[in-house]
């Protein structure tokens, strides 16, 4: 890939795509929006969104390396519009596991409240036990 | 070094070597503005996501309000306008003028339907009541359907101000390409045009099965 970039991006001399070439990817992108609506049809349940999200990445992939020519462009503007994608992968993971964890760490806290206040409790209504002497070492 | 001066060509403009220099800084300069806009998007695909993952069983339940031969017509709307400008920026790299106008019209023309499309789905909802927030005076969907409906008029109507700013875009390169302004050796207006156009065409392709499609 990186080989192919320094030799096809050649910036004295823009790439200049068929007509035929530009058909084809527009025939493969009809295409995918027709299975993902098909796909939508099935009913698969929770995975349905994985499927329209890697069918809806595969249009991208294709609009950006073709209709936006980032496949013969210089790699520093590919290094562009991938690190804004890596930005927004950062943005939406971290988030998402903050929200996703936000009932475990609640139950946690909320666990470790009852066992504080168990003990609390506990401590208030039985009668006061002679607590062990540690005895010094002879 | 005088030479240089009187034999440059009447797009270069001064501060730059060449005109390769130039377009090259005129490319980078409309990738860093489509960056930033993935990432003002992105906050909005977030928002979606986060309130999917509160609400999914209303998310589940409004979706089902939105048409999805509509958004699929649109779909295909915005992919074959994206098409045409793919073609237009080849035309302007080959300097055919007369078939760069032409596809920048059906460009324009394509985003009208697209528009146009909006407009119904739009006027349908409102009729209906399906509106953000407080302004939702529909009945019959559980949970918070407003929340849904909140994210979809701002993800959508955020998308067609986009389609709106295209088209303005668009009249004002066809505009010059009347004028036999782009050719062979300068088409870098079309070219970025056409980027930002493809962006919005991008985007789409993420909101429609988001929106419409995922139960």
């Amino acid at each position: 890939m990186s080989a192919n970039a320094s030799t096809t991006a050649d910036p004295q001399q823009p790439h200049v795509a068929s007509v035929a070439s530009y058909l084809k990817i527009y025939a493969a992108l009809l295409v995918l929006t027709y299975v993902t609506v098909q796909v939508s049809l099935l009913d698969l349940g929770d995975p349905a969104i994985y499927v329209a999200m890697a069918v809806a990445i595969v249009k991208a992939t294709l609009v950006a390396l073709y209709f936006m020519h980032l496949r013969h462009d210089t790699g520093f503007n590919r290094f562009v519009f991938v690190g804004s994608l890596l930005f927004l992968v950062i943005f939406f993971a971290l988030t998402m596991v903050d929200l996703g964890s936000r009932g475990s760490v609640q139950e946690m806290q909320d666990n470790f409240v009852l066992q504080q206040d168990r003990a609390a409790t506990e401590a208030a209504t039985k009668p006061p036990v002679a607590a062990p002497v540690a005895k010094p070492a002879h | 070094m005088t030479g240089d001066v009187t034999t440059r060509a009447s797009h270069l403009e001064h501060h730059f070597h060449d005109a390769e220099q130039q377009r090259g800084a005129a490319k980078l300069g409309m990738w860093i503005f489509l960056a930033t806009e993935i990432l003002f998007f992105g906050g909005l695909f977030l928002a979606y996501g986060a309130m999917r993952f509160f609400y999914p069983g209303t998310f589940r339940a409004a979706h089902a309000f939105l048409s999805v031969p509509m958004g699929g017509l649109n779909t295909a709307v915005l992919i074959t306008s994206s098409l045409t400008m793919a073609l237009a920026v080849r035309a302007a790299q080959l300097s055919n003028t007369r078939h760069l106008v032409r596809l920048l019209l059906v460009t324009l023309l394509l985003a009208g339907v697209f528009l146009v499309v909006k407009y119904i789905e739009y006027s349908h909802k409102f009729h209906l009541g399906l509106l953000p927030g407080r302004f939702f005076t529909a009945r019959g969907i559980a949970g918070m359907p407003h929340v849904f409906f909140g994210v979809y008029f701002v993800m959508t109507g955020l998308h067609g101000v986009h389609v709106i700013a295209g088209m303005i875009i668009i009249t004002w390169i066809l505009l010059r390409a009347r004028q036999g302004r782009y050719h062979a050796a300068y088409y870098t207006p079309v070219e970025n045009v056409g980027l930002y156009w493809h962006l919005v065409d991008l985007i789409w392709i993420f909101l429609f099965p988001l929106l419409y499609l995922v139960k």
